[in-house]
Formats: structure tokens, sequence, C-alpha cells
């Protein structure tokens, strides 16, 4: 039980530590005659390991040391005991806490070194009687905070700092308990009605290796600016969380010895922004969370080495964000947001994250890996748009795959301690396979599904209906499976400001996906698909506009095996279809806002202009979601070379091969589309290309009219139902197609249009997706 | 993302597909309630307010516009008109383009069903015979169109000119087009039964 409680204070720690200093006036308030007062001076404490044994497994920190930021400086404590309350008042000093290494013992890596900057507070009002009335403690009215507080984590000799951080805890009602849960003895925090509030002014990343002065180690007021991202930051978060419930703390992991976390946890009336040059706000954010069997943490081992291991078989989070903001903060609302997500073991489909020291294997002894199992049963997520609302229903999705977390360093800007160059250095080839500048996040064969049932349009129970196909355009399925291969690197700030830049290769191979799919898994599919997708000096930003998402440059290869009706495996097949894109300066925007009042059938802004011309006029609110999807097709300027199909990387091509001989790629009859490319159709300047290829898409939740089927002619259904309303339009200046080749295997390519140009296109589709009637 | 517009535009048009009309009968339609599959109800258009590459001229006579203009009213018409989109499409390597242009046009409905559906009876037999999955497009009883049209003609480049203007203003002199015929579609279309859409190998 000890060392369970040991885990318990170091898991805790970052709670315990969530203190604050009083001011004078709450001082005064608890100088009683009777109290004790201590005022702590020193050069603080050091420990060569501290370790947690568990079931024959070692968890160590290495080179572990507290110490005072300023020699010399000293915490006050006072207590006293008023009333029938034991009260507590600390103000500490400003701390350092250092660890050198985190390690599992008998594994030559390690998670990486850790040190923080910060202050501790407390006022803590004890008394006795728990929730039960017999034992235990009261904490109403307890204060905890942790301010001024920034954290260095070092991978590989770079740093990933979260700077300015503070969080407050305010318990009220709470209690702290030992109760009988299921396993035997629990320690149960009662949280009452309490308040937790806490910010970030900014996460960076410091890819200077190591420190400016060797064996130096920089400080928040002396940070390290060699970097030049040093200043830039992902962005800022802010939370005040209202939580009730309860946590219950039991000692026994999933097996032997370890610890058992159980959430109750009720969240009421909270608040999350994240802040770049504009917002991303919850407002009104409420929900549970709960997990009845609870969390379990061990440490094991199996061939691969020692991991601890997060384990839970049941864990439920439902949400509900009333006022969700992207963007301007005084901009339209994007509507409410809720999601149900059901955690559930099934058989061999179960949920757990095993930890593991080290992250990819080029990146040195450092750094940390995740085996990570997820499966999530007969979920939801809701989005009501101006008192609509519209059910994603039976969200499904499992799998399993390895991700690594590094701080990594390329090598194009010269070789440096710890860059990786790798092994094809061509940082703009497909198969570059060197690290890039920022924080990696690797995934290795992550083999995972996940499918919709469909919508519900109105009420929770209302019948399913189809109308996720419309969002195959966003390239989000109705169902998908894949195997995930590939690495996102991600830099402090974005295109402007605070925000975030990327490169990444994703490999997707074995992939289904659903262009259409009913609820018994029939559909038209897109089977046996791979997907290389390769984005360099992408970025994401959220500006007062709303989510902005720049790909940068961008090329890819779909490789569709088989297009099939019916089942994803054994339906009929139409042949393979490959789709080749290469794009500079595309982007992908969301924001807030459906589309409005608009006509259909008619043309007209306004109502009586839109009768007029024959057409209904349909007003779907102020609320919704609105996405610009912006792509820029570059020519490939390799040439087309006669009597042959051209197989460079970055090309827009497609291609339809049918007659295969025994699914052989290459034995069939191909059409080819080749060098297709967008451009903005000047004729004194024939190479501009800006304006790109566009879809715009409003999403919103709105009743239309809806013919009867039964009837003759069109009997409106009364009222008029509600369904999930796209209104898309399609908008280019000018696409240009090189050539469209016939390939025949014996008679090889030959070309049928010397070129086709498509200009002056404004193509919308406004439709409804509501039941069928 | 324009993969699934392709895929889209390929499943319908361009695939060896086989399309078959089917009317419904009351048993088929009662059994659709409350099963997968989507209603559509709205419209599809092009360019119903103009395009995005010539906006429309204060005046039909060619020599006013600006580079970026565009009327696509008869020659001699008092007042302008928006363009539609355009095709052009070159069949020898150095040779002239056909062209399909000011294509245009609203079409409006209510009740485009979309769902897949195993065919295994029915048919005066043929249906056990088939028993295959096909994709069904429930046609809406009406279609309205709405301002449609199209000209059909050749040209001696795919991008469209303006030879009333300098090459220095952004126009062509040289750029030659001949509309063979052009035509205007306005009124309503009555379209009963499905369209199943199936592979066949």
């Amino acid at each position: 039980m000890h060392r369970h409680l040991l885990l318990l204070l170091a898991v805790l720690s970052p709670l315990t530590q969530a203190m604050q200093a009083l001011d004078d006036q709450a001082l005064s308030s608890v100088s009683g005659r009777d109290g004790i007062s201590l005022q702590t001076t020193g050069a603080g404490w050091s420990a060569g390991s501290v370790d947690y044994k568990q079931d024959g497994q070692t968890l160590s920190l290495k080179g572990v040391s507290g110490t005072p930021q300023i020699a010399g400086s000293s915490s006050t404590t006072t207590l006293d005991v008023v009333g029938e309350q034991l009260q507590v008042q600390h103000s500490g000093s400003a701390q350092v806490l250092s660890v050198d290494n985190i390690e599992l013992a008998g594994s030559s890596k390690s998670f990486g070194a850790f040190r923080a900057f910060f202050t501790l507070g407390a006022s803590l009002k004890l008394s006795g009687g728990g929730a039960s009335g017999v034992s235990g403690f009261s904490l109403d009215d307890s204060q905890l905070s942790l301010s001024a507080a920034t954290f260095y984590y070092r991978d590989n000799g770079f740093d990933l700092i979260v700077k300015g951080l503070s969080f407050d805890t305010y318990l009220s009602n709470a209690y702290l308990d030992i109760v009988s849960g299921g396993s035997g003895q629990e320690i149960k925090l009662d949280l009452g009605t309490s308040r937790f509030v806490g910010s970030i002014a900014g996460i960076g990343l410091d890819l200077a290796h190591g420190d400016p002065t060797a064996g130096v180690a920089v400080t928040p007021g002396a940070p390290d600016l060699r970097d030049v991202d040093a200043q830039r930051s992902f962005g800022k978060l802010n939370m005040d969380l209202r939580l009730g419930g309860s946590i219950s703390i039991a000692g026994g992991g999933a097996s032997g010895e370890g610890l058992r976390i159980k959430p109750n946890i009720t969240i009421a009336n909270s608040l999350f922004q994240y802040q770049d040059e504009g917002v991303l706000r919850a407002e009104n954010f409420a929900g549970s969370l709960i997990s009845n069997s609870g969390l379990t943490v061990d440490l094991e081992q199996d061939g691969a080495g020692s991991y601890a291991k997060v384990a839970f078989q049941d864990l439920k989070f439902n949400a509900t964000l009333g006022g969700l903001i992207m963007g301007n903060p005084s901009n339209q609302k994007l509507g409410g947001l809720a999601v149900d997500l059901n955690f559930l073991d099934q058989g061999t489909r179960q949920n757990w994250l095993k930890l593991r020291p080290g992250g990819d294997p080029n990146s040195g002894q450092k750094g940390i890996s995740a085996d990570l199992s997820w499966n999530m049963v007969n979920s939801s997520l809701a989005l009501t748009d101006n008192g609509n609302t519209m059910w994603f229903s039976g969200l499904r999705t499992h799998g399993t795959g390895q991700f690594t977390f590094d701080l990594t360093k390329s090598c194009a800007a010269g070789v440096s301690t710890s860059c990786n160059a790798g092994t094809n250095s061509d940082i703009n080839s497909g198969g570059y396979n060197g690290h890039f500048d920022g924080m990696r996040l690797g995934f290795k064969n992550v083999v995972g599904s996940y499918s919709f049932d469909g919508l519900r349009v109105g009420t929770a129970d209302a019948p399913l209906q189809g109308g996720t196909e419309l969002l195959v355009l966003m390239e989000i399925f109705p169902a998908y499976d894949f195997t995930l291969n590939g690495q996102v690197t991600l830099r402090a700030g974005g295109a402007v400001g605070d925000g975030l830049r990327y490169n990444a290769d994703f490999y997707i191979t074995e992939a289904n996906a659903a262009i259409t799919v009913d609820e018994n898994g029939r559909g038209l599919w897109l089977s046996g698909s791979s997907y290389d997708m390769h984005y360099r000096e992408g970025s994401l930003d959220i500006s007062t506009n709303g989510v902005e998402l720049r790909k940068g440059t961008y090329w890819s290869k779909l490789d569709v095996n088989d297009v099939r009706w019916g089942d994803r495996q054994t339906g009929s097949s139409i042949g393979r279809l490959v789709l080749k894109r290469y794009e500079q300066g595309s982007t992908l925007a969301i924001n807030s806002g459906g589309a409005g009042a608009l006509c259909v059938g008619g043309s007209g802004g306004t109502s009586a202009a839109c009768v007029a011309s024959g057409g209904r006029w349909e007003d779907r609110g102020d609320e919704g979601i609105s996405v610009k999807l912006k792509n820029v097709f570059v020519r490939d300027g390799s040439g087309n070379p006669a009597n042959s199909v051209s197989n460079n990387e970055k090309r827009n091509q497609i291609i339809i091969e049918t007659g295969r001989v025994n699914g052989v790629n290459g034995t069939g009859s191909q059409l080819v589309v080749d060098n297709f490319h967008t451009s903005d159709g000047n004729p004194s300047n024939p190479n501009a290309n800006a304006y790109g290829f566009n879809v715009d898409l409003n999403l919103d939740v709105a009743p239309t009219k809806v013919c009867s089927k039964t009837a003759s002619g069109c009997t409106p259904v009364s009222p008029d139902p509600l369904g999930f309303a796209v209104n898309g339009r399609v908008h280019f200046k000018e696409v240009n197609i090189d050539r469209i080749q016939h390939v025949h295997p014996t008679g090889g390519a030959v070309t049928s249009m010397y070129g086709v140009k498509l200009q002056n296109a404004d193509i919308r589709a406004n439709l409804t997706a509501t039941p069928i009637n | 993302m324009i993969s699934k517009v392709w895929l889209a535009i390929s499943a319908l048009l361009a695939m060896p597909a086989f399309a078959e009309m089917q009317a419904l009968d009351d048993d088929t339609l009662s059994s659709m309630n409350g099963q997968g599959g989507v209603y559509l109800s709205g419209e599809f258009s092009i360019n119903k307010d103009g395009g995005v590459l010539w906006s429309k001229p204060v005046s039909n006579n060619p020599s006013t516009w600006t580079a970026s203009q565009r009327s696509c009213a008869n020659a001699g018409a008092t007042t302008p008109e928006n363009c539609g989109m355009r095709v052009a499409i070159r069949s020898e390597a150095d040779g002239g383009w056909y062209v399909l242009d000011n294509l245009k046009g609203v079409f409006s409905f209510e009740g485009l069903t979309l769902r897949t559906r195993t065919i295994n009876s029915g048919f005066n037999g043929d249906g056990a015979a088939f028993n295959q999955d096909v994709l069904e497009f429930g046609l809406p009883n009406e279609v309205k169109f709405k301002d449609g049209s199209f000209a059909f003609g050749v040209a001696n480049q795919g991008g469209w000119q303006n030879k009333s203007l300098s090459v220095a203003n952004g126009g062509n002199p040289s750029y030659q087009q001949t509309n063979i015929f052009s035509a205007k579609i306005d009124g309503t279309i009555r379209m009963q039964g499905n369209v199943l859409i199936f592979p066949q190998n």
C-alpha cells in the first residue's frame, strides 16, 4: 500500500503542487495566537534516484533535485486551529524541480529529462467527517495554486517549453474519504462543486541543441534564443472547469500491484479556449467522464521491454458545448456541439496505452513510444444549428498501432548535433526518410477503422438516413478502414503569429473507403486502396476568419485497386482508379455560420426576387459551418512524352484501368487524364495560378420541402422535415488538361485529345438530405 | 478532395455501367421507410449568377469590355448577359478546338433518392439470376429546368479572347470562334422510376 501511496503522490503531484501565494490579507486573517508558523529556508534537496517498483518492474527518476530559484529565499507555512478546522496556509518560494532522466529499468532508452519552475501556494481548511460522516476529511473552502510555472521537456538535446502556466484549484464542499470499493478500500475525493482555473501563455520549441553555455541550464528569465523560432508559440490556452462528482483511487492495477483510478466526474458551465490570432472557444461546456471499472496503471514487461500501461475496460465521456466559437468572438457562433463517446473492451478489441522509453528508432535514445489500442462503440456526435439538431449516429472506431513522440531536427540547413538526414536526404521527395525540424509524431502500422450508421435529424431516435455521403468532398468517408504509417512534424508559430507549421508524410495502405454505404455495409467502396500524401511547409492557424489550414506544397497518389459495388471485399469491381495530385498554395478554411438565407430553384438575393423567379427562399439561420477548399493544381513541367504515360511523382493525373489480367495493375486498358492543372485564365499572364479549383460548402441543419413519393406530382410532406443541408459550390477560372491518353496493354499509349480547357465555372449544388419518405 | 468529384462523375458517366429504368411498386416504396439511404431535395446549377472568370459588362458591345469582361448575349442584343461555363477540346495535336460555350442553367428537384440495393428477386424472374448490388437513384417526379442554355461551336484556340480588343488590352484580334448552334431550355420534365447502376464485367 505504501508503494501505491507513493505512486499516488507522484501521479497527483501536479495537483498537490497546484498552490498559490497568499496575499497579506489572507495571511492576516489566519494569524491566531495559538497557531504555528514555519519559515523554511534551505539550499533544497537532491536524490540520485527515486524508484517506484511494482510487480518486479522499476520506474526510475534519475538525478532528481528541488532547489529554490533564488538562493536563500524562504517559504512560509502557518498551521492554526479555528473552530473545528485545521487551517494550513502555505506561501512557497519559487522552486525548480529537475529530473535528469526518466527510465524504466532494463531499457537503455529513456523518456527524456524534465525541469519545472514554479511557485506553490495553499490555503487548506481541514475538518473531520467525510462524505460518509464517519471517516475522512472535509476540504471545504480550500485553495491550491500553482503559479508562474514553466516546464521544460528535453529530448535528445532539444526542448519543448510550456510557458506561463498557472493552475488554481478552489475546493467547495469537497471531501476526502476512505470508502469500500469493488476491490477493497479506496480513497475517494468528492469534488463537491469545485472549480479549476488554468492558463498557459505559450508552448514553444527550442531546437538549438543543448544549452547556450554548456552545463548551465537555461531559465525562464534567461531563455535560449539561438533558435530562430525560440520566441514563437503554438498558441495560448485557457480553461475554467467547474467539476463535481468524485475520483476514487484504489490499490491494485489490472493485474498484481498497481493503481486503479475511477473517475465519476461531472462538468458544468465550464469554458475552454485556445487562442491564436482568433479563438476557438467552447462556452457553457458541460458533461461527464465516467469509468466504472476505472483506469488502471501498471508496470509490465513483454518481448519488446518494460512499459507503463494505462488501461480501461470502459470509459464514457459526454460533453455538450453550448456555444462554440471559431475565429472572431463577436462573429456568429457555430451552434452547439455534443459528443457522446463510449469506450468499451470487447474481446481482443481493448483500450490501453503502453508507454515505452525512447521514440523513433532514428531519433536517439530519448523520446516516448506508445502502443495504443482503442475500441469505441456506439458513440455519436451531434450538431445543433439554430435549435435544430443532427446526430452522426452509431460512430464506431477501433484499432491498434504504435505512436512515437520526439523532438527532432533535419540536416537540411547543415549537419548539426542530433540532426537526422536519413538514407534518402532529398527533403522534397516522397521517399525522404530523414527528420524535419520540430515536434515529431510518428505512426507505425496503425491499423484502424471507423464507421457511422448514418444521420439522425431532429430527434435522437429519428430514423437513420444517409447524408454523410455529402461530406466525401472533405475526404470524410461514411466508413473507412486503413493501415497508417508516416509522421507529422510540428513547429511553433503559424503562417502569421501563433499557430503551427507542419511537414508530413502519410502512407495509407490496405484501405477501404465507402463513398456511400448502408446499414449492412453494402455500398460503393474504394477497395484495396493505397494513399501516399506528402506535405511540405504547411501551416495551421486560427485567425479571426476561422480555422485556416495551408497545405504548402502537397503531392499525393491515391491508388484504388477496385471500385466496388456492394461488399467492400467481394462486391463487383468496375476497375482500378489512380489519382495523382500536385498542388502548391492549396488551403482549407473552416468558419462558423452556414449558408444563411438563399434561393433554391431560382435566383435572387431577396425572398421576393427569389419567389418571382420561380425559386423557393430558404433561411437556414445564422449558425452552421462553412468550409472552403481551394486546390491550386500545378502543371508538371517535365513534359508530356509521346506514346508513354508519365510516371512523374509530382503531377496531376487520373488513370482508370479496366480489364486487368488476374487483377495485375498495368495489364488492362487505361484511360489517362494527364497533367491537369488550374490557371487564372489571364491572357496577359498565362502563368498566373492563384485562384485554383474551389469547393465551398455550407453545412446546416434546416427544414426543407419534401414531396411524398407515394403521391402523384409533388404532395409536400407537412410540416417541412428537417434535413442535413449542404450548399456546395465548385468554382474555378480555368482548368486545363494537357492531354487524354488511351493505353492498350500491347498497343501502348495513344493520345486522343490534345488539350481540354474548362473556363468560367460556377457550379452549385444545393441539396438537403432527409430520410426517404 | 477532387478525387471524389471525378469519382462521382466517372461513376455516373464513364464507367462500363448499365442503367435501367424501373417503376416502383407499393411494396418497394413501403419498404424504403426507415432505411439508410438519402432523399435529396434542392437544385443543381451551372453559372446561375455568371462565372468567376468573366464578369458581366455594362454594354453588349465587345469593344467596350475590359480584359476580364464578357457578355454572352447574342450579338446585337441591347442588354448584356452573364456567361456560362466553357469547355473546349482539341482532338488533333495542332488542330482547332471544339467548343461547348455558355453552358448554364438551374435544375431543381424534390426527391432524388440514393441508396444501395440488392436485387435478387422480381424483374419477371430475372432478379434471382442477377443477384447483385446496385446503386439506386430514385428519380424525382419533376425536374425543373430554368434559364438553361449552351452553344456548340469551333474555335482556333481553347481559351476565349475578345477579338475586339488589342493584345495590349488583354484581347486578341486573331481569335476566331464560330458557333454552329445554340440552345435554350426552360420547363419541367417528369422523371419517374429508378436508375440502377452496377458494374458489368
